[in-house]
C-alpha cells in the first residue's frame, strides 16, 4: 500500500 | 462533491496519472494509488466509496483509507485542481 500522493511536477510550457 | 476543473486534463500514465492545469500552466503527478482515487472520483464515486474500494484492493484499513483520500482531496483543493460542485 502506497498512500495516494500528488506532486507538482513542473511547468506545462517547459514540457 | 468536488470535480476536476474544466481546464484540468487527467492523463493516465504507466505508473499513475498526470494532471495538466492549462489555466495555471503547471502539471502534477499522481502515484498509482492517487490515480486510482482520482479516476474513481472522475467516474462519480464519493470519497467514502473510494475509501471502501481502496481497502478492498490494498492492504489498508478503511479508517486509514478514508483519511488518505481526505488528505488527497485537500491537496487537490489547495492546488486548485478541483472545483466545488
Amino acid at each position: 500500500y502506497e498512500p495516494p500522493l500528488l506532486a507538482e511536477a513542473g511547468d506545462y510550457a517547459e514540457l | 462533491m468536488s470535480r476536476l476543473r474544466a481546464d484540468v486534463t487527467a492523463c493516465p500514465t504507466d505508473d499513475g496519472m498526470v494532471l495538466l492545469d492549462e489555466r495555471q500552466g503547471r502539471y502534477w503527478q499522481l502515484n498509482s494509488t492517487g490515480a486510482l482515487v482520482v479516476q474513481a472520483l472522475i467516474d462519480g464515486a464519493t470519497p467514502e466509496q473510494v475509501a471502501d474500494q481502496l481497502s478492498r484492493v490494498r492492504p489498508v484499513s478503511r479508517e486509514r483509507a478514508v483519511a488518505d483520500v481526505a488528505a488527497l482531496m485537500d491537496q487537490l483543493t489547495r492546488a486548485k485542481l478541483v472545483s466545488a460542485p
